[in-house]
């Protein structure tokens, strides 16, 4: 209905809000789709604003970041880690711990059975160094013979790399006196000693 | 309870059906609302498609207390004088719209609903939302302050100047219609 406009200002509010608190103008056809399309997406949504997959993805992101971090530090402080350079020979060979001579010596035929293999080319240094340890281990054959017959051995089980540094720890030999056990095991201890040949004595 | 209380009821347990109810009932209005802030139709139309996924995805706050259409309509208007406020078209000035006052072939000196429409939309930004907000929606001048954060001063003197605006606009608009007439 067409309206006469007003005459004086004071009528002006009045006038246009008869006419247009009502009013309504339809919206174009395909707006419900878009509404309605947007409202089941607006569903899928979390209160964050985040969709589930979204989440998802954001969290094995950050699993593989921690895991990739984890693994750079792992590295860094593993600087020997021959993983990182297959090329490079250690600069000791650990040697393993055995009770008595016989397997020392049989460890000594292993490294001299040691040859640069094909795929792996040894620098005349690292080989210098692997003569340089076998005859480090023979003194330490004789010590320990020596000490065998002297005095009762006793294995140590101190870590390894201890043993690196000092290659004549390897076996140590501990007076018979300073040797302590626990007191249900003291007695057994002093029957098995009685019962053994100790030379020198 | 009303025919809308139980439709809204529906359209909290998720039925499609009850939903497109209750927009065939209020995207007429809704839409006026939307078309008193803007002259571009494209921008009304996203602001009503935006304001009906607020309304949808909000409507657990709604308390049966009151008006569910006035619950609708502020929900609308809030959301249209954000949109407004965030692309920085809300400012107060003087100035007139450019004047794109025509008459139609058959218009005379009575108005039509969307030639008031029209003569709103040549108000400068901020005073139109102001005029929009108080004579149409009914909000105070302490309430309108608040939702623009303007004095109460401000929002009455864009208020006067808008009204002095339309009065040159209708006067302005007769002129032309009298001068095709004769």
């Amino acid at each position: 209905m067409p309206n006469k406009y007003p005459e004086h200002i004071d009528q002006l509010d009045d006038f246009y809000k008869s006419q247009l608190a009502d009013h309504e103008v339809d919206a174009p056809d395909g707006l419900w789709d878009k509404i309605n399309a947007g409202n089941h997406s607006a569903k899928k949504m979390t209160p964050s604003g985040l969709s589930t997959a979204q989440k998802l993805i954001g969290i094995g992101v950050i699993v593989l970041g921690l895991i990739a971090g984890c693994y750079y530090i792992y590295i860094s402080s593993h600087p020997n880690n021959p993983s990182l350079d297959n090329n490079k020979i250690p600069a000791t060979i650990e040697q393993p711990v055995e009770e008595d001579t016989h397997s020392s010596t049989t460890t000594k035929k292993e490294n001299n059975n040691i040859t640069p293999s094909p795929e792996k080319k040894t620098t005349n240094k690292n080989s210098s160094l692997l003569k340089h340890q076998e005859e480090e281990q023979q003194p330490i054959e004789k010590t320990a013979e020596e000490n065998q017959k002297e005095e009762p051995t006793v294995i140590d089980n101190t870590p390894k790399e201890e043993l690196k540094t000092d290659s004549t720890a390897a076996i140590k030999t501990v007076p018979k006196g300073k040797i302590k056990f626990k007191d249900k095991y003291k007695k057994e201890y002093q029957d098995s000693t009685s019962k053994i040949f100790i030379p020198g004595k | 309870m009303s025919l809308t209380d139980e439709l809204v009821k529906k359209c909290l347990n998720k039925e499609p059906a009850a939903q497109k109810e209750l927009y065939k009932q209020l995207n007429g209005k809704l839409f006026a609302i939307c078309l008193r802030y803007t002259k571009n139709r494209a921008e009304a139309e996203d602001w009503l498609q935006e304001s009906f996924i607020k309304i949808f995805s909000n409507l657990k706050a709604f308390k049966f207390e009151g008006s569910f259409e006035g619950w609708t309509r502020r929900i609308t208007v809030n959301h249209i004088l954000s949109d407004l406020r965030k692309k920085t078209k809300l400012k107060f000035t003087d100035e007139l719209e450019e004047n794109t006052l025509t008459v139609e072939e058959d218009a005379h000196s009575n108005f039509s609903k969307e030639d008031l429409i029209r003569f709103i939309n040549l108000l400068p930004e901020g005073k139109k939302v102001v005029f929009n907000l108080y004579v149409i929606e009914g909000y105070s001048h302490k309430e309108i302050g608040e939702m623009l954060n303007i004095n109460e001063g401000t929002s009455r003197g864009q208020l006067a100047k808008a009204r002095e605006q339309l009065i040159e606009i209708h006067k302005k608009y007769n002129k032309i219609n009298a001068e095709q007439i004769s």
